[in-house]
């Protein structure tokens, strides 16, 4: 996977930012990606652009130069699971930063070294630190127990995505009657799960990955529906559609949300 | 991974697709219920006779709604009658016999009006004669909204 190089506007500092959504259970909740805190700070402290995240780490560790990581959104264990948070993204990240500036030392967040699976949250001066972030040697055995915690992670945390989206969608479907309502919502629950638990497999951009998961899938779904609409192959069909299109709206969700 | 949308897009697009759904199944639901509307593929005969006593009827009673399926509220044998003859229209009532084949069709049209003078109600209450055959098993009910189906009991015989 290789990651754009930043622009320079990327490592400017920024203010902190002044208030965070209650509801990011629902929906992400994002920063720009980039430095926040003081010019003089000698202490890096590394977070994912969440806005509580980057709101509480300002608020208590003011003195320190904060670098929030593009990930969508989402908190760090989401991040990791979505595969938004890896070792060798950070990695890239903190390179392209020390390429202009040194720090004293280097810090993770508290919940992005649970996330990434870190022994410590210290991680020395700048190139101990690149040198710490070496990829984890893992076999396809050893890296079992692993997957299985993503994947009931994205179960978790699509299972908020999709409330958020239920309750957008609820408005403008429930005008057509409750029938219409849980077809769509059925649909979008089957492309959420779907595309959660198949998530991590590509590593392609996130249309991509809805519109390869909505074609693989699109033909037993269309037989579900069938079977479930008494042999109506308009009403399948349209259940199939609207699946389709729902993986693609799904797989946008999934990619997090800029500012 | 870049994100694609921001949270003010992702609410209208959301909006934008959550209509589109609804509107084609709406749709899709009209075109499903017009396809599924059983026609007889043969002339029905003996074909019941109108305005002439029939040596046993069924008298049925019917709700049709203008939002949702009918109902078929009550079903009585009656030993003699007359079928009952409405202006041709979208909605039928069925005789079919047990493997499901139509043995009598009435096209009939509703009129969502009632009083005097005409309001416009949602629901209008009818009681229609349906002759009673030989093989006859279930009454069947189609509208526009959905079908209702109701099983002929036995103890008629």
């Amino acid at each position: 996977m290789t990651y754009q190089i930043p622009s320079d506007n990327r490592f400017l500092l920024r203010a902190s930012p002044a208030s965070s959504s209650r509801f990011d259970w629902l929906w992400p909740n994002p920063v720009k990606a980039g430095c926040y805190g003081r010019a003089w700070g000698e202490t890096l402290v590394v977070t994912i652009n969440h806005a509580k995240a980057v709101q509480t780490l300002s608020q208590i560790q003011p003195d320190r130069v904060i670098l929030a990581l593009e990930c969508g959104g989402f908190g760090a264990e989401a991040a990791a699971a979505f595969g938004l948070l890896t070792r060798q993204r950070l990695q890239t990240e903190l390179g392209q930063l020390f390429a202009r500036r040194n720090f004293e030392q280097v810090e993770l967040a508290l919940d992005v070294q649970t996330a990434l699976r870190m022994e410590t949250h210290v991680l020395g001066d700048s190139k101990e630190a690149l040198e710490q972030m070496k990829p984890l040697e893992a076999s396809f055995w050893g890296n079992v127990p692993h997957q299985l915690r993503n994947l009931s992670l994205r179960g978790y945390y699509i299972t908020g995505l999709l409330l958020g989206q239920i309750l957008l969608f609820s408005l403008p479907l429930l005008i057509f009657g409750w029938r219409t309502w849980m077809v769509v919502i059925i649909a979008l629950g089957v492309a959420a799960y779907g595309l959660a638990a198949l998530w991590p497999i590509f590593s392609i951009q996130a249309l991509s990955k809805g519109a390869l998961f909505s074609i693989w899938f699109a033909f037993p779904v269309f037989i579900f529906a069938y079977a479930l609409y008494n042999n109506a192959v308009p009403l399948a069909l349209n259940f199939t559609i609207v699946f389709v299109l729902c993986s693609l709206w799904m797989s946008a969700i999934l990619a997090g949300i800029r500012t | 991974m870049k994100p694609l949308l921001t949270l003010r897009l992702e609410i209208i697009l959301g909006m934008v697709l959550a209509l589109t759904s609804a509107v084609m199944n709406t749709y899709a639901q009209q075109i499903a219920i017009s396809n599924s509307y059983p026609v007889a593929s043969t002339p029905i005969s003996p074909s019941p006779a109108p305005y002439k006593t029939l040596e046993g009827v069924w008298m049925v009673r019917v709700i049709f709604h203008q939002a949702s399926p009918p109902e078929i509220i009550k079903v009585k044998y009656l030993s003699a009658g007359r079928i009952s003859v409405f202006p041709a229209g979208d909605e039928k009532i069925q005789v079919l016999d047990s493997q499901g084949a139509i043995l009598y069709e009435q096209a009939l049209q509703i009129v969502f009006l009632a009083g005097d003078p005409p309001a416009p109600v949602n629901s209008r209450e009818m009681v229609m004669m349906v002759p009673h055959l030989e093989d006859d098993s279930q009454l069947r009910v189609l509208t526009t909204q959905g079908e209702a189906i109701y099983d002929l009991p036995d103890t008629k015989r």
